[in-house]
């Protein structure tokens, strides 16, 4: 039973951490960004000059619609967790904070113990691979590519990273060169 | 018979024994059975990899050679699910749970011998049930006008969707964009060019390949580096130097075998279901069937074969919705979809018309594949052991590497690696926020004929009402419309039920 009831100011300043911690979430980010993608399509949909040819339809009718309903839905998305937030009585902050509070109050770890690093990790050397696949040439960046791969994984022993970056990278530059005859950069 | 048919069926028959058919199927099950061994690579990274090399063979090989990856992988789950007690895909879930008790006894070797012959009895009777339900379905969607193959497209889809998708409105999502990414490139009518903000390379529009392989295989990438790929399952077993069954054996799988093979077809033929719900329900039927056997969950003969007989008649039974109406059963036919969408073949009602002989030549093919799988799968039994010896961080780290090189090979075109990439990352974060994924790699390979018909189709009606009154057409988008409305009922019952993780998004 609660102590004392909870005053307005409490409950709309719990309202407004609860949405923060709602719409800072990747997942809310992730939706926001789909939202935009979908706002600047039916932008450009919109400016379509395409002739109709006999179609009752025209060449702007598809892109409009796709991009329209999918901005509706993901508005829709998007709206879900404020709306259920305004009428939910409770405003007070829990589940999420209290989750990342024992996430903080967890022992220290290693970067590359922590799985959104190693993703992060990963994504970055993917990008990092393609741009110098362009500069260095397919070797070079192959070998870089599958040594920083193989240790944000976890595999240890520069010995054995070595060796499996030069031995892998060789296996597939040869079998797609000499083999499916593809001039590699 | 028709005679025609017969003919087809032999000429079909002659195709799977070319020696390139023979040494494509050949390689395909070995690939098959490597990757469906590495947990956390299965039949859908497998084939997806393949793909930029598929561009180079005649649509009749690549088809050969990723039905094969498919075959060879149902079986190859199953290894490690014996051996080390870690599935090669959710499939093979049961397996693991009933193969520890073989690996205990020291009985790993003929529980092997069980899996491989459910699965080469499986493939062989699902092969026979394709050719004899595909070619019907087949030429009945060959009838299909512009309207009617618009309303097969939405329902496959949806369908797909519908079943897969723990979220309907991700799902929808996930399917708006597809749609949207297939937008770039030149107007389905009038050839105009849209979206390609003055890049030559969108001027025909995102390529299928790069886009599906960074959607379905990429992602593995990041989402091995989400879980951690440590090496936790090195542990070796000794095989016996010769290994058969017993006549007791032969027995006690072959109602197990029959039963697991009918429900794993059925199963295979309902977009979305996969084949871990054909393993489940083939062994709930069994158990049904066998009341009073007290084995299983102990190292049940029987309970091992059907569950490989489903999840392998399951990858034949797929085939049909697949070639025969475009509606693919799991992530692994999109990508099948997609190696035939490259190469300007669309699976379903337009497949007979553009290539008369291919479901008859992938009948032969898939024969000959069954024959193989008997084979190689039995003198790879005490080679697969090694498998379990390799390391996963390696594994993971050389797919990044295949599917930027293999998105480069396609063209020789870095455009196109920046593709796979991009979707890579974006199939990463769909799954990690729970929006299906396959059916956006549907939705993207089906969007261009999905708009051509829907235009076309309203240029020859007139209009929509007389676009929306056929009977045929609206048949099926109100089924459609039904399957996305039990999709929804489906998700609020398994939410209501749900106690503990589920499983990530497809």
């Amino acid at each position: 039973m609660k102590a004392r009831a909870i005053s307005g100011g409490e409950r709309r300043s719990g309202l407004g951490s609860r949405l923060r911690e709602i719409y800072l979430s990747g997942a809310m980010v992730w939706a926001g960004a789909l939202f935009l993608l979908a706002l600047f399509a039916l932008d450009v949909g919109l400016e379509l000059q395409i002739k109709r040819a006999h179609d009752p339809l025209g060449g702007r009718f598809f892109p409009v619609l796709i991009s329209s309903v999918l901005a509706i839905a993901v508005g829709i998305l998007l709206l879900t967790p404020l709306l259920r937030a305004l009428v939910s009585s409770d405003h007070s902050v829990n589940g999420e904070i209290r989750r990342s509070d024992e996430a903080r109050s967890e022992a220290p770890v290693a970067p590359l113990e922590r799985p959104d690093i190693r993703v992060g990790g990963m994504m970055l050397v993917s990008i990092a691979y393609v741009a110098l696949l362009g500069l260095v040439g397919f070797l070079p960046a192959t070998i870089l590519a599958m040594f920083a791969s193989l240790y944000i994984l976890g595999r240890r022993g520069w010995i054995a990273l070595t060796a499996t970056s030069v031995l892998v990278s060789l296996a597939i530059y040869t079998t797609f060169t000499y083999a499916l005859l593809v001039h590699l950069p | 018979m028709d005679v025609t048919i017969a003919e087809r069926l032999m000429e079909g028959l002659a195709a799977g024994l070319q020696p390139d058919a023979v040494l494509f199927v050949a390689l395909g099950l070995l690939i098959g059975i490597f990757v469906g061994a590495l947990p956390g690579i299965g039949p859908t990274v497998g084939m997806a990899l393949l793909l930029p090399v598929t561009i180079r063979m005649t649509p009749e090989n690549a088809v050969f050679l990723l039905a094969s990856v498919n075959m060879g992988a149902a079986y190859g789950n199953s290894i490690p699910a014996i051996l080390v007690g870690v599935p090669g895909s959710p499939s093979a879930l049961l397996t693991a749970y009933e193969g520890r008790f073989f690996r205990e006894r020291g009985e790993a070797g003929r529980a092997l011998l069980i899996v491989l012959l459910a699965s080469v009895t499986a493939n062989f009777f699902g092969v026979i049930m394709f050719i004899a339900f595909a070619i019907p379905v087949a030429e009945i969607a060959v009838r299909l006008l512009f309207p009617e193959v618009f309303a097969v497209m939405v329902f496959g889809i949806v369908a797909a969707t519908g079943l897969i998708s723990r979220s309907p409105l991700k799902g929808f999502i996930a399917i708006m964009l597809g749609l949207l990414l297939a937008l770039p490139g030149q107007d389905a009518i009038t050839g105009q060019l849209r979206y390609t903000f003055g890049q030559g390379h969108l001027e025909t529009g995102l390529e299928t390949i790069p886009v599906v392989v960074g959607l379905l295989a990429f992602r593995e990438v990041f989402i091995g580096a989400e879980k951690g790929v440590a090496a936790e399952w090195t542990s070796r077993v000794v095989l016996k130097a010769r290994y058969w069954l017993s006549a007791a054996d032969w027995k006690d799988i072959a109602v197990p075998i029959v039963s697991g093979t009918l429900v794993g077809f059925t199963i295979g033929v309902v977009p979305g279901a996969g084949g871990a719900v054909g393993a489940f329900l083939a062994y709930q039927v069994l158990k049904m069937i066998r009341p009073r056997r007290g084995d299983f969950g102990k190292g049940s003969a029987g309970g091992l074969a059907t569950i490989d007989a489903a999840g392998n008649a399951d990858s034949a039974g797929e085939l049909i919705p697949t070639l025969a109406l475009g509606i693919p059963g799991s992530s692994s036919m999109v990508v099948l979809m997609a190696a035939l969408a490259a190469q300007g073949l669309f699976p379903g009602p337009y497949l007979l018309q553009s290539s008369p002989g291919l479901l008859y030549a992938v009948f032969g093919a898939m024969l000959v594949g069954v024959v193989l799988l008997a084979v190689l799968g039995y003198l790879l039994i005490r080679p697969s052991v090694y498998i379990g010896s390799l390391s996963p961080q390696t594994t993971m780290a050389a797919t990044m590497i295949l599917v930027v090189t293999g998105a480069y090979a396609l063209r020789w075109s870095l455009f196109d690696v920046w593709v796979a990439v991009i979707a890579g990352i974006v199939g990463y974060l769909m799954r990690r926020f729970d929006y299906p994924v396959a059916p956006a790699a549907l939705a993207f390979i089906l969007g261009p004929m999905l708009e051509t018909n829907l235009r076309r189709g309203l240029i020859m009606t007139g209009g929509w009402t007389e676009f929306l009154s056929r009977p045929i057409t609206a048949t099926l988008l109100i089924l459609a419309a039904l399957t996305f409305v039990l999709g929804i009922l489906m998700n609020r019952r398994a939410a209501r039920l749900s106690t503990g993780p589920q499983e990530a998004a497809i």
